[in-house]
């Protein structure tokens, strides 16, 4: 293999792993704040593309991918606000068997509204044939634009849950529940508030990703394992760290390409899952001290 | 300042407290000890609102706080200093602290909180030096510290402790001890949850004594220590032991 299809091959990783990353710190935000995973994140990414593609029939595209993060966000808002109330004793394995069940039914109502034809947002700067030369290699600007946005919402969240006290509020509740509760912290407002942030984040993902993926009502399913593939691998809670791990993993699939047959790029990313799961549950780049602190 | 009157409450079909009724006095401090299992923590549970009351009533400051949510009952006045310390461990001590005093965010709040953290600082002088600290790799005495501060934060009137001395050294347990009539010298009013009775005796001005669920017994600190029931049950050689 020559230099410049290594580099062309680790371009086409990159451009996916973005997108691994960026549905990956959905996740972080929930199991931030409750210590869940929310299975239904995919789901988050699907309706938020979709909701956009409907609005950009009237509206303009940063109008249109506004309103849909809006939108998707209280839908979110709604699901944790209903969550925290109908669940008696919300213990993290009963509302993550929730999550499943109600991935089950957004993807049902998505393809309710919608319905199973694939469709896409346009490319938000420039169109599918142009691309961004890179020492020879080439790479579409969407990629950039979805590893800018990563970049944005990593740093912001970053910020958010170290310095503030509604960030810092929210890690708490995720720490030990009925201390928060003791502090005075409304722990069914901060689980609201969680699920309405990640699926803002969800929904930006969702857009920001149409342009390369193309959207269609089942496709938050893959997305989701690919997505929590990469937030464990980086270690759970850390949203910087799952942008490293996604560019990483996009990276290995890309070149498990050249190695194994096409079939077995997904195959790769469940074999690395497994294999953190096995030799390093803190991920990567957790470390294991901090990840024993959190053992509720 | 506290009263509660025939208070009931359990876990499932388990009746736990069967009506149990004691006040606090502005100013004083309470001791309520008892054998294991006899329902000591779920009594200040149900009166911090983690745990639902079944029957029965909290009045805190003249206002009734029978089945509040926690939040609301923090900022009514009354703060709970857990068993088993219960600190967030992947949080530093100061973000500990500051979670404490979450009942006065907004801006005016900001400058109150600092006062309170630089009071909790010098009422256990550790904690300062290890504010960077993650609150999950400190001590047993050191969280124990850390999990009355972060109550004290609130700034309430009213601070519930449950077993300050559990699982911590005699020196340590002596120095927390040390800091109860200090907070009731700047004001507070403390309902002391002990298995160490000799040392909750000490520094109380009254106590209850608990027994599955009901008060057997209750009187001066003197009088308890003096009566011999209480010293067959709860004075006796091991807890002699625990103490000195
Ligand atoms: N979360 C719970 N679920 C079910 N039963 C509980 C729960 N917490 C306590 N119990 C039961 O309630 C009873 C009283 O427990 P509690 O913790 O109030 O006792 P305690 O007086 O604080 O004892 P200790 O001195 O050991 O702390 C015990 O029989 C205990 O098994
Ligand atoms: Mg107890």
């Amino acid at each position: 293999m020559s230099a410049e299809q290594a580099l062309q091959y680790c371009l086409a990783g990159v451009t996916v792993g973005s997108i691994y990353a960026i549905v990956a710190i959905g996740f972080n935000i929930i199991y931030n704040t409750t210590g869940i995973i929310n299975f239904a994140q995919g789901e988050f990414v699907v309706l938020g593309a979709m909701t956009a593609i409907s609005l950009h029939t009237v509206t303009p595209l940063p109008l249109a991918v506004a309103g849909a993060v809006a939108i998707t966000a209280a839908a979110g808002g709604l699901i944790g606000a209903g969550l925290t109330r109908a669940v008696k004793r919300p213990t993290v394995l009963r509302l993550i068997i929730v999550t499943i069940g109600l991935s089950i039914v957004l993807r049902a109502a998505v393809l309710h509204i919608w319905d199973e034809k694939v469709r896409a947002l346009p490319f938000f700067t420039g169109t599918e044939v142009s691309s961004v030369g890179f020492f020879g290699a080439r790479i579409t600007p969407q990629a950039l634009w979805v590893l800018g946005i990563c970049a944005v919402t990593v740093a912001g969240l970053t910020l958010f849950f170290r310095h503030t006290l509604t960030g810092r509020a929210m890690r708490a509740c995720a720490a030990n529940r009925t201390a928060a509760g003791l502090c005075g912290i409304p722990v069914g407002r901060m689980v609201t508030l969680s699920f309405t942030l990640s699926a803002a984040i969800g929904a930006l993902a969702g857009c920001a990703i149409s342009p390369v993926t193309q959207t269609q009502y089942d496709m938050g399913a893959p997305l989701a394992i690919k997505g929590f593939t990469v937030a464990i691998l980086g270690g759970m809670g850390n949203s910087l760290a799952a942008v490293a791990a996604g560019l990483l993993l996009g990276v290995l699939e890309s070149f498990s390409i050249c190695i194994f047959p096409l079939a077995y790029q997904h195959a790769v990313s469940i074999a690395v899952l497994l294999a953190v799961l096995v030799f390093r549950p803190s991920g990567l780049f957790g470390s294991r001290d901090v990840s024993a602190l959190k053992e509720h | 300042m506290l009263r509660i009157l025939n208070l009931e409450t359990g876990y499932g079909r388990l009746r736990v407290l069967k009506g149990v009724s004691l006040h606090v006095s502005s100013g004083e401090i309470v001791t309520l000890i008892g054998a294991n299992g006899a329902g000591k923590s779920t009594l200040l549970s149900c009166v911090a609102g983690v745990v639902r009351p079944w029957a029965g009533e909290v009045v805190l400051n003249g206002r009734p706080i029978t089945g509040l949510p926690p939040e609301q009952v923090v900022a009514s006045g009354c703060s709970l200093s857990p068993e088993g310390r219960q600190v967030f461990g992947p949080m530093t001590v100061r973000e500990n602290l500051l979670m404490g005093g979450y009942v006065r965010r907004g801006e005016r709040g900001r400058e109150e909180t600092e006062a309170a953290l630089e009071e909790v600082y010098g009422l256990f002088e550790v904690l300062r030096q290890r504010r960077d600290q993650l609150a999950g790799t400190l001590s047993g005495g050191e969280q124990q510290m850390l999990a009355i501060g972060r109550a004290l934060m609130a700034r309430p009137r009213l601070v519930m402790m449950d077993e300050p001395s559990l699982g911590i050294a005699p020196r340590v347990v002596q120095m927390i001890y040390e800091t109860l009539p200090e907070l009731k010298r700047r004001g507070m009013t403390l309902l002391l949850v002990e298995q160490n009775a000799r040392a909750a005796l000490r520094v109380a001005d009254r106590g209850y004594v608990l027994e599955t669920g009901q008060i057997v017994c209750e009187g001066d600190s003197e009088e308890l220590l003096g009566n011999r029931e209480v010293q067959r049950a709860y004075l006796g050689k091991d807890y002699r032991r625990i103490d000195e």
